[in-house]
C-alpha cells in the first residue's frame, strides 16, 4: 500500500499505462451494457410513445406519410370522442368489479392452497399438484365450451361471478399458475416461525393466518400486481361469459369500438351499402385510429397509476421474496 | 379419552391438516374442472348432437380425422406456431437472463431499469397488444420507413432480401423483448438471492467473471429458468394474438363445429404437453448434472 501511495506522489498519476489498458476495456464493457440497457429501454417505452402520440394527431396527419413523431396539429379532441363511445364511466365500474373481486379472490385463494402444498405431506398430493400444472398447461379455449355450460347450469351467465368465483378456489385466468407460484414461495420461507407459533399454542389455522400472512406479504403483492394486469386487460373471458352489453369491462368496449371502425370501412367501399365516400370518409376524420389509440391510452392509465404506486413494493417484494427454490 | 372418539396419530392429523388448506382447491376441480375436461375429452371424439342436452354421438376419429386429413389450414398454422415458439422460447429466456444479470450489477438507474422492462407486461396482454400488433407496430419500431435506427438508403442499397431479413429479424427481437418482462422479474430475483460470499470465495480461488458466471450464477438459478421456461411456454401457445387461438375461438363459437374445435384444442394442448415434458425433462437433467 504504501508504495503506491509513494508511486502516486512522485509521478502524480493516479493509475498507470497497464491500469490504463483495463480501464479503457472495462469502460468499453461498460458503454456497451449501458447502451444494450438504454436500446431496450427504447423498445418497451415505444409503444406507449406511439400510443399517446398517435392519439394526438389529427386524421391528417395520418394520412401524411412526413409526419411521424411530431404532429402538426394537436387533435385532444379524441380523447373526448373516445371517452364518449366507449361509455367510459359505465364500463369502468365493470371493470373495477371484475378486477377487484377475482385479484382478492387470487391472492387469498392461491396462499391459502399454496401454503398446503407447501407445508404438508397428505394423500393424493401428487396427483393433485399435477392438476395444477395441468391446469397452467391447457388452453382455455379447450375446455371452453363445457365451462360456458357449466356456468349456464349455476345460472352464472351474464353476472361476473365466472371470472370472481373460481379465483377463490385456485382456478379462473392464470389461477393454478398463482398457485404454483404460492408453493415455490412458501417452500422458501423457514420454518421456524411456524415453528415457534406452534411451541407457543397456536392452532394451525392461527398460523397460517397470524404468522404465515405476513411473512408472505411480498408474494401477496406479486400475485395481486398479476393478476390485476391480466383481468384488466382480459377480453377473452369477458366476451364469453358476458353477453348483456351493459355490463361489459372496458377492454371488450374498445374492441368494439375498433369493430365499428372496420364496418365502416367495409361499408365504404361496397358498392351495396348506403354510406358515400364522403360521409364514411366525414365519419373518418372523427374516428380514426387515433381515437382508437386514445381509447388504450384511457383503458391503460388506470393500471398504469396502480402500477406506478405499488412498482416499488412490487419489484423489491418479487426481489427479496425470491420466487426462487 | 372417551370412548367411541377417534383417535389420529401425528401423521394422520398432519395429512388432515394438510388437506384441510387444499379443501377449496378440491372443490374447484370438482366444481370447474373435472367435468369441462371430461366433456371436452368426449366432445372430440364425438359429434354434438343437442346443444342443450349435451347429447354426444361417439364417432370415434372421425373428428381427428378431419382435423388432420381434411382441413388444410390447421396442420401448416400447427407448424409455423410451433416453429415461431420453438425459436422465440430459447431467446426469451436467454435475454431475460442476460438482463437480469445486467440489471443486477452496480449500474446506475437500477430502479428505473427494473420499471421500465416491466412496462410491456402492462400492455401486452389483450386488446391493445392487438390493437398495435394489426398496425404493424412491430416492424414501426425500427422500421426503414420512419427512419429511426438504420437509414433506409442503405438496406436498399444492399438488396430486398437483406431488408427482408434485417426486418424479420427485428421483428423477432422486439417481439421477444415485449414478451419477457414476467420472465426478467422472476430471473432478477434468482440472480439478486446468490449470496454474494459465493463470488468472493470464487474470486479469492481465482475465478474470472466468464467462469463466475456459468459456474456460480447460471447453476444457481436453474431451479428459476425451469419456472420461467414454463411460464414462457404457457404464455406464447396462449398468447392473444396467437392465430391458433383465433382458429379454435372461430370454429367453436362461431361456426358451432364444437366436436372439431374439440379436438383440435385437445391437438394443440397434449402438443403443449410434450413441449413442457421434453423441456422439463432436459433440465432436471441439466439440474441432476449441476448437483
Amino acid at each position: 500500500m504504501l508504495k503506491y501511495a509513494e508511486k502516486i506522489k512522485k509521478t502524480g498519476k493516479a493509475y498507470w499505462r497497464r491500469d490504463k489498458k483495463k480501464l479503457f476495456s472495462s469502460f468499453l464493457i461498460k458503454l456497451v451494457m449501458y447502451m444494450l440497457l438504454f436500446g431496450i429501454s427504447y423498445l418497451c417505452l415505444f409503444p406507449f410513445f406511439y400510443m399517446i402520440i398517435t392519439s394526438i394527431k389529427s386524421y391528417t396527419d395520418i394520412l401524411d406519410p412526413t409526419v411521424n413523431w411530431i404532429p402538426k396539429s394537436f387533435k385532444l379532441l379524441n380523447y373526448k370522442l373516445a371517452f364518449e363511445t366507449m361509455q367510459y364511466p359505465k364500463y369502468f365500474l365493470n371493470s373495477v368489479i371484475i378486477t377487484l373481486g377475482s385479484t382478492v379472490g387470487h391472492i387469498l385463494g392461491a396462499t391459502f392452497i399454496g401454503y398446503g402444498f407447501a407445508r404438508y405431506r397428505f394423500p393424493l398430493k401428487k396427483v393433485l399438484f399435477f392438476f395444477v400444472i395441468l391446469s397452467i398447461i391447457i388452453p382455455f379455449q379447450t375446455l371452453l365450451f363445457p365451462t360456458y355450460a357449466t356456468f349456464t347450469n349455476f345460472k352464472w351467465i351474464n353476472t361476473y361471478l365466472p371470472m370472481i368465483v373460481p379465483a377463490f378456489f385456485g382456478f379462473g385466468l392464470k389461477g393454478g399458475l398463482f398457485v404454483f407460484l404460492s408453493n415455490q414461495h412458501m417452500l422458501g420461507i423457514p420454518k421456524e416461525m411456524e415453528e415457534a407459533a406452534k411451541i407457543d399454542g397456536c392452532s394451525f389455522v392461527g398460523t397460517f393466518f397470524r404468522v404465515v400472512l405476513p411473512i408472505a406479504k411480498p408474494l401477496m403483492l406479486v400475485i395481486g400486481v398479476l393478476s390485476m394486469v391480466w383481468h384488466w386487460n382480459d377480453v377473452n373471458e369477458a366476451s364469453i361469459f358476458i353477453s348483456d352489453k351493459a355490463r361489459m369491462p372496458l377492454p371488450l368496449s374498445l374492441d368494439s369500438l375498433e369493430l365499428v371502425i372496420e364496418q365502416m370501412r367495409e361499408q365504404q367501399t361496397s358498392q351495396t351499402s348506403g354510406v358515400t365516400y364522403e360521409a364514411a370518409e366525414q365519419f373518418f376524420s372523427d374516428y380514426n385510429i387515433a381515437t382508437l389509440m386514445a381509447g388504450s391510452v384511457l383503458l391503460l392509465i388506470p393500471i398504469i397509476i396502480v402500477f406506478a404506486f405499488l412498482q416499488n413494493k412490487f419489484i423489491e417484494g418479487v426481489e427479496r421474496s425470491g420466487l426462487v427454490e | 379419552m372417551k370412548q367411541g372418539k377417534i383417535k389420529l396419530n401425528m401423521r394422520q392429523k398432519h395429512s388432515l391438516q394438510g388437506l384441510f388448506f387444499v379443501t377449496p382447491y378440491i372443490i374447484g376441480i370438482a366444481l370447474f374442472f373435472v367435468f369441462p375436461l371430461v366433456v371436452s375429452i368426449q366432445m372430440s371424439f364425438g359429434e354434438v348432437e343437442k346443444l342443450s342436452g349435451f347429447v354426444i354421438k361417439f364417432v370415434g376419429l372421425k373428428n381427428f380425422q378431419e382435423l388432420f386429413l381434411e382441413d388444410t389450414t390447421f396442420l401448416p398454422m400447427v407448424y409455423s406456431t410451433v416453429a415461431d415458439v420453438i425459436v422465440k422460447i430459447p431467446l426469451i429466456v436467454v435475454f431475460s437472463l442476460l438482463l437480469a444479470i445486467l440489471i443486477s450489477r452496480k449500474i446506475k438507474c437500477k430502479g428505473f431499469f427494473r420499471v421500465v422492462f416491466f412496462l410491456p407486461f402492462i400492455f401486452g396482454q389483450g386488446v391493445v397488444m392487438r390493437l398495435l400488433v394489426d398496425l404493424g407496430i412491430t416492424e414501426n419500431v425500427f422500421s426503414l420507413q420512419t427512419n429511426t435506427v438504420i437509414p433506409p438508403s442503405f438496406i436498399a442499397y444492399m438488396g430486398p432480401s437483406v431488408a427482408n431479413a434485417v426486418n424479420g429479424f427485428l421483428n423477432i427481437i422486439v417481439t421477444v423483448f415485449w414478451s419477457s418482462s414476467v420472465q426478467i422479474l422472476i430471473l432478477l430475483s434468482a440472480v439478486q438471492s446468490i449470496s454474494p460470499s459465493l463470488y468472493e470465495s470464487a474470486s479469492v480461488d481465482g475465478a474470472t467473471e466468464w467462469e463466475k458466471l456459468w459456474k456460480i450464477t447460471i447453476p444457481m438459478c436453474i431451479p428459476s429458468i425451469i419456472v420461467v421456461v414454463i411460464f414462457t411456454i404457457t404464455d406464447s401457445f396462449t398468447n392473444a394474438t396467437n392465430p391458433i387461438l383465433e382458429f379454435l375461438n372461430e370454429s367453436g363459437i362461431q361456426s358451432l363445429r364444437f366436436g372439431f374445435a374439440g379436438a383440435a384444442s385437445w391437438v394443440y394442448c397434449i402438443l403443449i404437453l410434450a413441449v413442457v415434458g421434453l423441456s422439463y425433462f432436459i433440465f432436471s437433467k441439466i439440474y441432476k448434472n449441476y448437483k
